[in-house]
């Protein structure tokens, strides 16, 4: 806990420190949590400046966590994280945290976007009492690091549902699984790809090619997707140097020599996701993302069998839709819901 | 009697001479074409000298006087003493580089050289993780890690063994990694013998992320996985794939023509069941899974016969 700990009687709120660890492993397994983390444990944020929890008793009862879209894209503050020898898959020391978490606070400035990562409640626990507190102190703390808006995906009925709308977090658009079960005789060509496209021939005069993206690629990467997706869907380079890691199939588009696309899946259960599939604005409607996403299908088809492939897309965005729709893809429900709010000082 | 054989001798010496002269200027004219022929294939400066008709040069052909046979042979044995004194020089100083004695150093590389007689599309490598090093990843009972990464090492390297190729089991540093050409390189390793949580158990496999043959490398994954999952039942847990897994150091001591990948085989804590009690499963996945890319065979529905059940 530091210095401007807010005291409510036996509650404390204030920042997560380092020797809290073990206790976020704990809360990690209890009945009440909601996790957005993706690859990573909450315990291995524990000293972001973004992280803050409220104490009974001097027990954590309860934590949550936002971590920004860091602005500085390329910043790769977590790279060295996952070099530390002996600090992978188990709880990181308390140097490693301490240094890390120095690295976390220079990469923060400046911010403006941030999302609702992780939060946890400690069973027996008031969660309407700590998270009402917890939601005021981390909100000042989050205008204070100068993010202006905060995010959240949640599922219908989710428990945490309730108390983003009670803190006045508004709905702003949904996320739309789809899926397909790929056939290879479907997955041999593309319905609406490069090939019959209008403007497929300006793509083709530069001979557009598909090739395994590397992690040498992953700056020119990182720049396709912040042209492609707005602020808040952003991946900073370290989320997109996992993202590569753990993908089964990754490519990159290529004309010339320049990266104009890429798309990076990942094997689920023997299943393939798309976990990411973007085309730079500059050459979007040239059957680029078409022509990536049926080697994308062919590979995962061929090479793991796989029965289904999903992916995730906005509600709001229709062209994307569209093409997932041309080649096979379904919506599923229900949709995750976007919720959203603006910090104000 | 001796001067007119002398007189004698000298007008047979001068025939001699005559006719060596002219045999002399023959062959220093054959030797000239050959020697514009061979500058004109080899594109080499060749010296004016060698088609010169120096009376000097067609001396030697003639007759050597004694005195110029006692300079070459001078000439001769500094060039032999010298060059024997640069090599022991150069000989020397090798040696005080080397952090072991000569000898042992000269036959531990030819044996580095030459591991086996197979050439490399008939040769598998596999690294035993952490053998050689250390223990990896150790259990309350003080099973570990290193133990059961060799047990399925040497139980895949058998069966690979009867099907002909030939298998070299290597530590985790193991010098012949540098520059290893083989038709394939594997590292075996588990994960963690503690407790994470219910989710940490499965397995992964990867390649490195920077690959020179990306297209071999992700066929070498994708049979890896499809038939180790086919074969053990374990769940892909593609999630805690790391740094570790695709920056592998011994990817970037071997041949860049070899491919190669990583196995965590399972987590030691929840699925040491299958890794311990039935390795078989284990080195039969890993195997077809090789085989799999040996043979250039395609994906397969890896739940529908899984056998550890």
């Amino acid at each position: 806990m530091k210095s401007d700990d807010h005291t409510n009687q036996d509650m404390q709120v204030g920042q997560l420190t380092g020797e809290r660890a073990a206790e976020i492993d704990h809360l990690s397994e209890s009945r009440r949590v909601y996790n957005h983390l993706d690859w990573w444990k909450a315990a291995e944020w524990v000293g972001s400046d973004l992280f803050s929890c409220a104490l009974i008793h001097g027990k954590v009862a309860a934590a949550l966590l936002a971590v920004p879209v860091a602005l500085d894209a390329r910043h790769d503050w977590r790279e060295e994280w996952f070099c530390i020898p002996g600090g992978l898959g188990g709880a990181p020391t308390q140097p490693q945290m301490a240094f890390h978490a120095s690295r976390l606070r220079m990469a923060m400035h400046p911010l403006r976007t941030a999302w609702l990562r992780w939060c946890g409640v400690a069973d027996g626990v008031s969660a309407s009492r700590v998270l009402k507190a917890l939601f005021e102190y981390s909100e000042a703390q989050w205008i204070k690091a100068g993010i202006t808006q905060i995010y959240s995906i949640i599922e219908p009925g989710h428990w945490f549902d309730h108390y983003l709308r009670k803190n006045q977090y508004a709905l702003l658009d949904e996320v739309v699984t789809m899926i397909c079960s790929p056939q290879s005789r479907s997955v041999q060509s593309h319905p609406q790809g490069v090939q019959s496209h209008p403007q497929a021939r300006s793509v083709q005069s530069h001979q557009m090619v598909i090739r395994r993206a590397s992690d040498h690629d992953l700056a020119a990467v990182c720049d396709v997707d912040k042209n492609a997706f707005e602020e808040m869907w952003q991946f900073p380079l370290f989320i997109l140097r996992r993202t590569l890691a753990t993908s089964a199939y990754s490519t990159v588009a290529e004309i010339g020599e320049r990266v104009v696309g890429y798309q990076m899946t990942a094997l689920t259960e023997g299943d393939a996701h798309i976990t990411r599939l973007a085309v730079h604005t500059d050459f979007q409607r040239c059957g680029i993302g078409g022509a990536l996403l049926a080697d994308t299908m062919t590979f995962m088809k061929l090479w793991y069998d796989a029965q289904h492939i999903t992916l995730n897309t906005q509600a709001s965005n229709q062209a994307s839709q569209r093409l997932y729709e041309r080649f096979g893809f379904v919506a599923l429900s229900p949709r995750f819901r976007v919720m959203g709010k603006s910090l104000k000082a | 009697m001796k001067k007119p054989k002398a007189k004698q001798d000298d007008s047979v010496q001068r025939e001699n001479v005559r006719r060596a002269q002219e045999a002399g200027k023959r062959q220093a004219a054959t030797s000239a074409r050959r020697s514009v022929d061979d500058d004109r294939n080899s594109r080499r400066f060749v010296p004016d000298r060698h088609v010169n008709n120096d009376p000097q040069g067609m001396q030697s052909h003639v007759s050597v006087p004694v005195p110029a046979l006692i300079r070459r042979a001078f000439v001769f044995a500094v060039v032999i003493v010298g060059v024997g004194l640069v090599l022991y020089a150069l000989i020397k100083n090798l040696a005080s580089g080397l952090p072991i004695p000569l000898p042992l150093a000269l036959s531990s590389q030819r044996a580095e050289e030459t591991p086996t007689s197979a050439p490399p599309a008939q040769r598998i490598g596999i690294v035993s993780g952490h053998k050689g090093n250390d223990s990896g990843s150790v259990c309350q009972d003080g099973l570990t890690e290193a133990q059961v990464n060799y047990d399925i090492a040497v139980r895949v390297a058998t069966m690979l063994r009867s099907q002909g190729y030939t298998v070299d089991i290597l530590d985790e540093f193991d010098a012949r990694l540098k520059g290893y050409h083989a038709a394939l390189l594997l590292s075996v390793h588990a994960d963690s013998c503690t407790y994470v949580n219910d989710l940490a158990t499965g397995f992964k496999v990867a390649r490195v992320l920077d690959s020179k043959i990306p297209q071999e490398e992700d066929r070498l994954v994708a049979c890896l996985t499809t038939r180790y999952m086919a074969s053990t039942g374990l769940r892909f847990h593609q999630n805690t794939v790391t740094f570790d897994m695709t920056k592998y150091h011994a990817f970037y001591e071997i041949d860049e023509r070899t491919p190669g990948a990583i196995i965590e085989t399972g987590f030691l804590y929840l699925d040491r069941q299958v890794l311990t009690q039935k390795p078989q499963l284990v080195a039969q996945g890993i195997y077809d899974g090789l085989i799999c890319f040996l043979n250039n065979q395609q994906g397969m529905r890896s739940r529908e016969n899984p056998k550890s059940s």
